[in-house]
């Protein structure tokens, strides 16, 4: 038998029948062929053969060639014989047909287990290496035992990882030799599928291409390497790269490859997560320690025994750290001064100026009142302090806005400087105003040569008085909108009569809702004080009356309402007090059959009115169900709801509003001051 | 509570009676209005005699305009005295309702042509 009788050959793009093992498949079909007379087979290595073959062809040695296509790629058999019409040779033409197809469900098949096979190891390689590198606190450490067991899979195999900083690309961890910070032309081939985040792998370098450069891949024969991204952003890459072309960079191996590169950006984005969380942890420590600077420096509690006032005051810290603070210093048993401020910035260090500036204030009213033996003025209190604070808040590039207010109840006075500040809110019962009272000084700081001028301001029975910080009118909406000094007036108007504690607890509970629940980003401060309209004073006149708690007495209850003036000697009250008192007395009745009575009317309401200097009390009490006026939602005022304006009224009406309950007793209070100032 | 109801061309002029809206004879009152509302209705509340409004009484006219409305129809005000008007711009409701000094301008801002009640 010799080759140039009968020749078959094979020549494929694809592995399949470069393996022996194909070759003798398909040999061992064409065994019977071979075996008749005149015709004989010989096999070996697809290379060899081929050449053999080609080399006959040149000589012209052999017959007619037949080809045989076994797909679009390029897959082929060759077969060469003597006699093209013989019926031998189209015997071994069908026979190496089916023979090829069945080689190729073969192919097809053990492609498909090997996938099957590789990707599970691959999975079980990841699960491992994962659950390896957890227990690992350093990030680089985790990465370069995830790098060491993922090259240790393929002997040979050398692998970086790289990470962008600053513009270059700097080595994190390798697997041999340590590596160089490249910079992005380096990458050569390597640069544009990295930077469009996408895999590449080179599997069979040609020598011309493999240059020595900067990169250590620049020589390798197989290079692979998957962009490593976080929050959609490529921020380095793992390469791997082999020297010699042993194992292929296949299919398998570069799913692994991904899978390993994911986990190294798990790894990155977890160690940044932890990094930004023991950030935060430090942070919420930074905003206890200047929470209880200010709760202990920076915030002073207002003085409970100001005879005919009421104080309230309200703190909360924000999620940063201002530099908000307050005092207050009483002179007299009805004199007093109240200090509120802010310093530009956020932190600990706006925190500790604060309190510095508060320090110098204290201070200064010290100082001033040892030398002059009497009270000194705000404006001289401000000014002294100032000058001791100026030149440090400029140099330090700080200011301080604040407000310097002395409330001196016997004089009936308010004295205030206002240094940049919010101002302060008048809501004034005898007139019905609510104003803001402000001056135009700069804030401390701002420009050298602080100069100061004293406003002042009447101060008369029944005024509430609201100071605040900018944190409050400038809680935001989930939309973005301010909370803003209308709204903030509103609240003064709606809820002074109730005191400053309820005031202050509404302001509260309405930015709350306003800002849709979110944590305050500013501070938040809030002084309110009202003076009394006389609760010590001795009523001039007194009368009593109880009404069955019945709608149909209302006429009833109003004529005594309005006759109460009338007793008085000194002239009772003016017309519009008699309209409010009416109409506040009215509502207040109403409420007490409405929500107070569980027994058809059969509990009287009992009504009594006392007559003092400036003002009328009416008070009801009534047995009933407990009924808070301050759970009463708003009105609805585009006239959608009939309900709700009762309350409203009398809160709005009334000077003074108190509600309580005494057992199963309602008892409310509204007063009125008897003469309205024009 | 017995309505005084005068019909004007296409308009219903309701006057209240008594001086006094209040919880003691809303329920009368809403009563009373209900029997006037039919389809597209131009009614007029006059309040001349009114002296006193509470929180009920400015309740039931409410209701009486958000039930004339939904038949198509429209509801005024007019002559009100001060502490009824003092009432109904504290609950601001003077931009819920159409108020008119006079009952001659309620009428025209239906389209009636009516002279004021000094020239007549």
């Amino acid at each position: 038998m010799s080759i140039s009788d009968t020749t078959f050959a094979l020549r494929t793009a694809q592995p399949l029948l470069t393996e022996d093992a194909a070759l003798t498949a398909l040999c061992g079909a064409l065994e019977p062929i071979a075996s008749i007379p005149g015709f004989g087979l010989t096999y070996q290595s697809a290379e060899g053969l081929l050449s053999h073959v080609y080399g006959a062809a040149a000589t012209d040695q052999c017959g007619e060639a037949m080809k045989f296509d076994l797909d679009d790629s390029g897959s082929a058999v060759l077969l060469y014989y003597r006699e093209p019409d013989s019926p031998v040779g189209k015997l071994l033409e069908t026979t190496i047909r089916s023979v090829l197809q069945r080689l190729e469900v073969e192919r097809r098949e053990k492609l498909l287990m090997d996938e099957l096979g590789s990707n599970w190891e691959s999975l079980e390689a990841i699960y491992e290496i994962s659950a390896d590198i957890l227990r690992f606190g350093d990030v680089k450490e985790a990465l370069q035992r995830l790098l060491n067991r993922f090259s240790s899979l393929q002997e040979g195999l050398e692998a970086g990882l790289f990470l962008t900083r600053g513009g270059r690309l700097v080595p994190l961890v390798s697997n041999k030799k340590e590596l160089s910070p490249l910079e992005w032309g380096d990458l050569g081939v390597l640069e544009r599928p990295i930077r469009e985040n996408r895999a590449i792998v080179l599997n069979d370098r040609r020598a011309e291409s493999r240059r020595p450069g900067s990169a250590p891949w620049d020589e390798a024969k197989r290079i692979a390497a998957v962009p490593i991204t976080a929050r959609q952003k490529v921020i380095g890459f793992l390469a791997v790269w082999r020297h010699d072309q042993v194992f292929e960079f296949g299919a398998p191996f570069c799913r692994l490859l991904e899978a390993i590169t994911c986990s190294a950006s798990m790894l990155l984005e977890s160690d940044r997560l932890n990094r930004t969380m023991r950030e935060n942890e430090r942070l919420a420590q930074e905003i206890e320690i200047a929470s209880s600077i200010q709760q202990t420096l920076l915030f002073g509690n207002p003085p409970r025994n100001v005879q005919g006032v009421t104080i309230a005051s309200f703190s909360a810290a924000s999620q940063r750290i201002d530099g908000d603070f307050h005092d207050f210093l009483k002179h007299k048993a009805r004199c007093l001064d109240v200090l509120i401020g802010d310093v530009m910035g956020k932190g600990i260090a706006a925190a500790l100026l604060g309190a510095a500036t508060k320090n110098q204030f204290l201070r200064a009213v010290a100082n001033l009142a040892i030398r002059s033996n009497e009270t000194p003025s705000p404006d001289a209190i401000v000014r002294r302090a100032a000058g001791r604070i100026e030149d440090q808040l400029i140099a330090l590039d700080r200011f301080v806005t604040l407000c310097y207010a002395r409330f001196d109840f016997d004089r009936g006075m308010l004295e205030f400087v206002d240094c940049g500040h919010t101002g302060i809110i008048l809501h004034r019962k005898q007139t019905g105003e609510t104003l803001f009272l402000r001056g135009d000084d700069l804030p401390i700081g701002a420009m050298p040569g602080f100069t100061c001028t004293q406003q002042s301001c009447l101060i008369l029975q029944g005024d509430s008085f609201l100071m605040f910080s900018d944190g409050v009118t400038e809680t935001r909406s989930p939309d973005g909108e301010f909370f803003g000094e209308e709204r903030l007036l509103d609240c003064v108007r709606a809820w002074s009569s109730l005191g400053p504690a309820i005031l202050l607890d509404e302001i509260r509970k309405r930015t709350a809702v306003f800002s849709g629940g979110q944590p305050r980003t500013d501070d938040f401060t809030c002084i309110a004080l009202t003076v009394l309209l006389g609760d010590d004073e001795r009523p001039v006149a007194r009368t009593d009356r109880e009404f069955r708690c019945d709608p149909e007495v209302l006429a009833d209850f109003r004529e005594w309402t309005t006759g109460i003036g009338a007793t008085v000697p000194d002239g009772g009250l003016d017309a519009d007090a008699v309209s409010q008192l009416e109409l506040a007395c009215t509502e207040a009745f109403v409420n007490c059959v409405t929500h107070g009575s569980d027994n058809d009317g059969r509990e009287p309401v009992h009504a009594t009115a006392l007559v003092h200097r400036h003002y009328i009390t009416v008070e009801l009490r009534h047995k009933g169900r407990e009924f808070d006026p301050l759970e009463i939602p708003d009105p609805a005022f585009d006239g959608s709801r009939d309900s709700g304006f009762g309350t409203y009224i009398i809160f709005h009406l009334a000077d003074e509003v108190k509600y309580r309950r005494d057992g199963d007793i309602n008892l409310i209070s509204i007063s009125i001051m008897r003469k309205k100032v024009p | 509570m017995q309505l005084t109801i005068e019909k004007i061309e296409t308009v219903t002029v309701v006057v209240i009676p008594g001086t006094t809206l209040d919880a003691s004879n809303t329920k009368g009152f809403k009563g009373e209005v209900a029997s006037l509302l039919t389809s597209g209705a131009h009614v007029i509340f006059d309040l001349r005699n009114l002296k006193f409004v509470d929180s009920s009484g400015l309740g039931a006219m409410l209701s009486s305009l958000r039930q004339i409305n939904s038949l198509g129809g429209d509801l005024k005000l007019c002559a009100m005295n001060k502490p009824v008007r003092a009432l109904i711009e504290l609950v601001r409701m003077h931009r819920v309702f159409e108020i008119f000094n006079t009952r001659e301008e309620a009428l025209r801002s239906f389209g009636l042509v009516v002279p004021d009640a000094a020239q007549a």
